[in-house]
């Protein structure tokens, strides 16, 4: 019954909304007074841009959550806190390759990265590039890139930030930003901590008998600071410093099958990582350069303990794993116009990384090394093409040769329409963990291969007073030599070169932004259609060959609306997931398949601007139809719950 | 124009917030009425995913069926099935990582109760009436029960962690398979005396323990799989439970050898055990057979059981351990006679007749 009112809530709602917002629609707008904060892509290219709005409005979460909202990326979630990871356009978690201020953040044995452990809080853009844009970076993207970048912002003066949020099930949310830009520096600082108990109530139908329970063992605290120094040096150089130092820890809960198991278990990982980087780019008429050096230290520590004995407190099983990983990370790249039709560039990448872990028999060393050069000609007013050709190595093994080609153009002059359509080669060389895992570690892997292409439709009209932007995305990748950890007869698992995968798909976009009246409205719309399946001799064998590879959910949707009248905001946030297979086994065997779910969040806030103070109170409401689902089978979530925030901006 | 475009977000709010009304349409497989005469197969699953299930074969009608635990009582089963025995029309399922017991009906499989609070259980053994043994993979010692009270009752130290038990002439065997997480070597057979739940003696045999048997002579025959590394020769022991000599040892000949499941006919004559092949052997012979009952060829046989009543050896195939396995049914010259899909890595076949 609750359920039902709730859903009549979210009806009116909507229906006040579109009520409304029809009933104060004037016959004429004015167009200069849109302030347009973000765009869904960046014209004619294969970036999608997450808009300010996103950005702005998820601040006090981590990325995880924002993709999830605000693109066609899905990610996969232990729950609030817990390890979050992506699969882009159908692939794996470590084929999402993430770039911050353009330097890979990937660990380098897992090859994955966390996407919970990112707060929002310290990145001023975030763009999901494809493509040539994505293919011109390190490798490890075959599905695509998230790319996260701190922005200088010279003359800026001062400008302090802090913000405060509570919620339910003992979640704390603090930030601080202050910051100084003159015209030639600009230095901020920016500190955050997120904690939570997480002892959120769920149904407990995995156990006989079914019963409510409060997740156990699940708190987290996150903290880190982010430190950025940009000066511009004379008139052609900029000289940046950023350093990101963040220490996450997290307790692991049993998963819902589990909670009844004794010996006092204590697990968790704490994981702590500093990555710096600096960077200087000169401009020099036609040219430019980019010079950047990076440097990351991230330790994870795993601890299991359980007891027993006669007092119940004999340590029985102790698992205490340690793992360093460094990484020291160079590139250069030059672009230069030739012209007023071609520009070309070339860039050289080196990646150093070491790891050493418990289970590595000795320290895991590689050296990665890309030269990239390509270049971009106007061959038509209508038509460019790019070409861009890489030679990628890692130690010890034969290098592969990569190209990568892609036209645009305009088909009709008088329609602000682009086709941009893209082929071409990725590798991403196996993790050190598939490599120096003891036991199992496979150090004959292969890189995985992939072959994609996609075609990409954008359109970005501005239809009388209302500023719209399509895109429409078809892409196909297929990856040789995937790589898979299969258990084996010798009772360990064994990462093995053994599938064949096709991923296609598409990719639905569209963003709306208009002011009627007095009021400001904006909303994005995001759906994706994905079929991923392995196509190798040993799926056929398995009768595995044409099913949907798990946690690949075929459809994934997500609506965001945001209304702000005369300071008061209001906004709503759905997220459709469908269907996920979490086993290779039949689908008449129950359980191999995750219910597809949708969730709905609301907030409610006013603004007040006083002179350079600007305040801003919010109350949100997640999950409100408070719909029971997994992200990651018997790993509950949390129902209905709430959070209210204040922030304070001085500019 | 505009007008337009805001009708249509309002649309698509109202078509987002029916689309969260809709009811998930996974199908769930109905109820069963009862299992019958035959056996069950236990699906270990995936560790840490909780996928396991229990599936049955019922002999009369030649038929598996699969997911019974859960088409009767809507739960999961747990996270890795680890073993099962019947006793009386009760069935005792071990869910190790779960680290409990259920107990179901055997005729239906429906719930009947559970012993909560192990660790990581993984052999059930019923000593007397009243009392059973349960070992635990990461305790030196095993848990005494209550399997009527479904209570804990106690925990025999025994310094090392325990696997498969057997009661024989009022002594219980207890095989010391791992000391992955307890200490002592993983290479001996505990002899526990159940009336005073204490480690009476105990036989040093080869690494890893994993399976054992009694045959008609009431001798207790042992199989050793030589290690996790393979760091010794497999072995086969054959030992005399009223001395508790070991009276015969046969190894395996090469150092990569790793048999186990060690099984016996219902004649307590002939022994069947996996070493990627299936091989069988009398207890008779003084030797371990060089040529294969049964071919793996491209299977991986995981488990093995003697079918008392259809007088057929049951094997199971694990295939790749992520996807559903399969048994497949054998006469007692090798001749396949049928084969049917279970769940994900079937770990144990137990018969119920």
């Amino acid at each position: 019954m609750r359920r039902k009112l709730l859903h009549i809530v979210i009806l009116v709602f909507a229906v006040w909304l579109s009520g409304q917002t029809i009933a104060n629609v004037p016959d004429t707008l004015n167009l200069a007074a849109i302030e347009v904060k973000g765009s869904l892509f960046q014209k004619g290219q294969m970036k999608l841009q997450v808009s300010n709005q996103f950005i702005e409005g998820f601040k006090g979460k981590d990325l995880a959550f924002l993709l999830s909202h605000s693109s066609q990326i899905h990610m996969k979630s232990d729950g609030p806190g817990g390890l979050t990871t992506a699969s882009f356009r159908g692939t794996s978690a470590n084929h999402t390759l993430v770039l911050w201020n353009e330097t890979p953040v990937n660990a380098p044995n897992l090859g994955s990265v966390d996407f919970s452990t990112i707060p929002v809080f310290f990145t001023d853009q975030i763009g999901i590039l494809w493509g040539s844009n994505s293919a011109k970076h390190s490798a490890s993207g075959l599905g695509g890139t998230v790319s996260l970048n701190n922005k200088a912002r010279f003359n800026s003066g001062f400008a302090f930030e802090a913000a405060q949020q509570a919620g339910s099930f003992g979640s704390f949310g603090s930030f601080l930003s202050i910051g100084y830009g003159t015209k030639k520096i600009h230095v901020r600082s920016r500190v955050f901590r997120k904690s939570a108990k997480n002892d959120f109530p769920f149904f407990n139908y995995a156990v006989m008998p079914q019963e409510w329970m409060r997740q156990q063992n699940a708190d987290f605290t996150n903290q880190g600071f982010l430190q950025e120094l940009h000066w511009q040096t004379g008139k052609r150089g900029l000289l940046s410093l950023i350093s990101w130092n963040q220490w996450n820890n997290r307790n692991l809960p049993p998963i819902m099958t589990n909670t009844g198991r004794s010996g006092q278990q204590q697990e968790y990982i704490n994981d702590r990582f500093h990555r710096n980087v600096l960077s200087y780019n000169y401009f020099l008429n036609r040219i430019r350069i980019d010079a950047r050096i990076a440097w990351s230290s991230e330790n994870q520590h795993y601890f299991l303990r359980t007891s027993g004995g006669a007092d119940n407190n004999e340590t029985v099983t102790l698992i205490d794993s340690k793992n360093q990983a460094n990484a020291l990370r160079s590139s250069i790249n030059i672009e230069a116009e030739l012209g007023s039709r071609l520009s070309v560039f070339v860039r050289f990448l080196n990646e150093a990384e070491s790891v050493e872990n418990n289970n590595y028999a000795e320290t895991g060393l590689r050296n990665r090394y890309s030269i990239i050069a390509g270049g971009k000609a106007d061959v038509f007013s209508w038509l460019n093409a790019s070409l861009l050709l890489k030679h990628e190595f890692a130690s010890n093994r034969s290098g592969a040769f990569l190209p990568f080609f892609e036209v645009q153009m305009i088909p009709v002059s008088s329609i602000p329409l682009y086709i941009i359509t893209s082929a071409g080669m990725k590798l991403r060389h196996p993790g050190l963990n598939d490599l120096y895992w003891f036991p199992g570690g496979n150090p004959a892997l292969k890189p995985e291969l992939s072959k994609s292409a996609d075609v990409s439709f954008q359109w970005n009209p501005v239809t009388g007073l209302l500023q719209h932007q399509f895109m429409f995305n078809v892409y196909y990748s297929q990856i040789i030599d995937w790589i898979q950890w299969r258990p084996t007869s010798y009772r360990y698992w064994e990462p093995v070169n053994l599938a064949l995968v096709n991923a296609r798909g598409f990719e639905l976009g569209y963003q709306a932004e208009t002011k009627i009246g007095s009021a400001h409205l904006f909303a994005g719309l995001n759906y994706s259609f994905t079929r991923t399946t392995d196509e190798s001799r040993a799926a056929q064998l398995e009768n595995t060959a044409g099913k949907q590879l798990i946690y690949i959910p075929d459809h994934h949707g997500n609506l965001f609306v945001r209304v702000e009248r005369k300071g008061i905001f209001a906004s709503y946030v759905f997220n459709y997931v469908g269907k996920r297979n979490v086993t290779h086994a039949s689908d008449d065997l129950y359980r191999n398949i995750l219910n597809h779910y949708s969730l709905h969040h609301i907030s409610l806030g006013y603004d007040l601007t006083v002179s350079k103070s600007e305040w801003s109170f919010e109350f949100q409401i997640h999950n409100v139809t408070d719909t029971e689902y997994q992200s990651v089978m018997w790993r509950p979530m949390p129902g209905r719950h709430y959070t209210i925030g204040l922030q304070y901006k001085f500019r | 124009m505009k007008m337009n475009q805001v009708r249509i977000l309002g649309t698509i709010m109202l078509f987002m917030a029916f689309w969260s009304c809709s009811e998930d349409n996974q199908e769930v497989n109905p109820k069963l009425s009862t299992l019958g005469k035959g056996f069950f197969v236990l699906n270990q699953g995936n560790y840490t995913l909780a996928n396991s299930s229990l599936s049955f074969y019922n002999t009369d009608s030649a038929k598996m069926t699969n997911q019974v635990f859960y088409r009767t009582n809507k739960v999961p089963l747990g996270d890795v099935a680890q073993s099962m025995m019947i006793k009386g029309n009760y069935g005792y399922l071990v869910v190790n990582n779960s680290g409990l017991i259920y107990v179901i009906k055997t005729f239906d499989a429906s719930f009947a109760g559970k012993i909560e609070g192990f660790q990581s259980p993984r052999h059930i053994c019923f000593v007397q009436p009243d009392k059973a043994y349960v070992s635990d993979l990461q305790l030196p010692g095993i848990h005494v029960v209550d399997p009527v009270d479904l209570q804990i009752k106690g925990f025999i130290e025994t310094g090392k962690s325990a696997e498969q038990m057997l009661v024989v002439n009022e002594q219980v065997f207890a095989l010391n398979w791992s000391n992955y997480y307890t200490p002592g070597d993983n290479n001996t057979l505990q002899v526990i005396d159940p009336i005073e739940d204490r480690v009476a003696d105990s036989i040093i045999l080869a690494k890893e323990p994993n399976s054992m048997v009694l045959d008609k002579e009431g001798y207790l025959w042992v199989l050793c799989s030589g290690g996790f590394m393979n760091e010794e020769h497999a072995a086969l022991f054959r030992i005399n439970t009223q001395t508790l000599d070991v009276e015969m040892r046969m190894n395996f000949q090469n150092i990569t050898d790793s048999p186990f499941g060690l099984t016996i006919d219902n004649s307590g004559e002939t022994l069947y055990f996996i070493n990627r092949d299936i091989y069988s052997l009398t207890i008779n012979d003084v030797s371990l057979p060089e040529e294969a009952f049964v071919m793996a060829g491209q299977r991986n046989f995981y488990s093995i059981g003697f079918d008392p009543v259809m007088k057929q050896v049951i094997v199971s195939d694990v295939r790749n351990y992520i996807v559903d396995g399969q048994v497949l049914m054998f006469s007692n010259d090798g001749t396949i006679i049928d084969s049917s899909k279970v769940g994900i890595i079937p770990g144990q076949i137990i018969f119920n007749y």
